[in-house]
């Protein structure tokens, strides 16, 4: 089972910081999630700093398997005290989650946490944590075991107080008025990505707000359990001549989405597997060539040049219509990437007299991991053959 | 006369050393030579590896071209052309 989850979020009309601020980090050896959402008080840059430390130290608690109430005990101390209010003060939502859908939820202070399956709201029991230094403080602690197509919606305060005081919703949004949104939309479709879901929600909230002006900072993080989408991305020549016909046949029988990236490789899949390459000069953009057409691989492309680039993308966020920009859009519409670098090395590559520095093949790929990892939460394999 | 066939490599060393302006070549090729000449593109035409650098490659049916422009592979079209007359 993959945890797929996204948060989308909005600032308070007029503010240049968010309140609000989620983090998340994956741990794929030990198949485990843990994702915290914080809502600081007030809002703009005290808010920022105050759900910012908060997020990141739970983050880091959680992942240590830290006590959790005295966890919480330790960020509410340290937070800074609020001049006007003389509180220091902030909410959160954390989970932590295993792949076999063992999960634990914390929450202090935002609203519930949604649990939907099979078209369901459910409602599950919690251990009530009250703090021992801080009065009207109870933390609420849920141990829960996800199944696939499980959903869980986590929210802050501003997603249920949208409108509020209007005549359409004198309460605001509520819980329950989300729900309906939420329930609608899975109805329509039942397989929206978590990404989707959250933005989609955001932009109902933003649509039920008067004038569009959100009065508070507000976020949805989204978690879906489904399986995972796989994709194989073969770079590089085997460095054993005698092994490619074996790893062009794993390559053949891989189950999801395949793309090869190197003109090397490409003719040696087509020489193995008998797919002729078909490459249009014409698709050439820039700096970059273009892509090769191989029947019955998704994405075909030149190696080290790509790579690079497509690095360069993961790391700015901006990608180009180029075949780096395709092979950016190849890795992140799939949940675990699995890498074969082959690791032959071509020689001309490394000649002092080309005009620009061609990277190591190997280095390059170790780098788009840790991006796809830490930016983008992707469970990434890499097997150096 | 027989329809002569253009490769030219598109792989990394000979991108980088020019074979990024041979889309240019096979564009002035088509609206030379017609349908007398078909160019095609291929990943790696695996000559940077064999020897000494000489990217970027072409091959005019058996023959390799190497350090290829689009005005030299005109030149050596035009070579058999003339010889084929």
């Amino acid at each position: 089972m993959f945890i797929d989850i996204d948060c989308s979020q909005k600032k308070k009309y007029n503010q240049n910081a968010y309140g609000d601020n989620f983090i998340s980090e994956r741990f794929p050896a030990m198949n485990r999630l843990v994702a915290v959402l914080s809502d600081g008080l007030g809002s703009g840059i005290k808010a920022n700093i105050l759900a910012c430390m908060t997020s990141t130290m739970l983050l880091k608690f959680l992942k240590e398997n830290a006590d959790i109430e005295q966890s919480c005990e330790i960020i509410m101390n340290s937070l800074p005290v609020c001049k006007v209010r003389g509180i220091s003060y902030s909410t959160f939502s954390a989970i932590d989650c295993y792949d076999d859908g063992k999960t634990t939820i914390v929450e202090e202070g935002n609203p519930d946490f949604i649990w939907i399956r099979d078209g369901e709201v459910l409602k599950p029991e919690c251990q009530i944590i009250n703090s021992k230094n801080f009065k009207n403080r109870k933390m609420r602690v849920y141990d829960i075991k996800l199944k696939k197509n499980d959903r869980i919606i986590f929210c802050s305060d501003g997603a249920t107080q949208v409108a509020l005081g209007t005549k359409a919703y004198p309460l605001g949004l509520e819980r329950s008025g989300l729900i309906k949104i939420i329930l609608s939309k899975l109805k329509q479709d039942m397989d929206i990505s978590s990404s989707d879901l959250s933005s989609y929600l955001i932009k109902q909230i933003e649509l039920i707000a008067p004038d569009r002006k959100l009065l508070d900072d507000t976020s949805i993080v989204s978690i879906y359990c489904r399986d995972p989408r796989e994709a194989l991305i073969f770079t590089g020549p085997p460095y054993h001549i005698e092994k490619d016909n074996y790893y062009a046949n794993t390559f053949n029988s891989f189950k999801g989405k395949k793309a090869i990236s190197g003109g090397t490789t490409a003719n040696i899949i087509s020489r193995e597997l008998n797919i002729p390459v078909k490459t249009d000069l014409s698709l050439n953009v820039g700096n970059l060539p273009g892509i090769y057409r191989m029947d019955g691989i998704d994405l075909v492309t030149e190696g080290i040049l790509t790579l690079t680039k497509t690095a360069e993308y993961l790391e700015d966020g901006k990608p180009k219509d180029d075949a780096a920009g395709k092979l950016m859009k190849f890795m992140l519409d799939s949940d675990c990437i699995n890498f074969l670098v082959g690791a032959q090395v071509n020689q001309a590559h490394y000649d002092p007299n080309l005009p620009i520095e061609i990277e190591i093949r190997k280095n390059v790929v170790k780098k788009i991991a840790r991006l796809l990892e830490d930016n983008y939460l992707k469970k990434v394999k890499v097997q150096f053959i | 006369m027989k329809k002569i066939t253009v490769k030219i490599c598109s792989g990394t060393t000979c991108f980088v050393m020019g074979g990024n302006y041979m889309s240019d070549a096979a564009e002035m090729i088509e609206e030379k030579y017609g349908d007398k000449v078909t160019v095609i593109g291929s990943p790696c035409l695996n000559k940077c590896s064999e020897t000494h650098s000489k990217a970027p490659y072409a091959i005019i049916d058996d023959e390799v071209i190497s350090e290829v422009t689009p005005e030299k592979l005109i030149m050596e079209l035009e070579k058999r052309f003339e010889s084929n007359e």
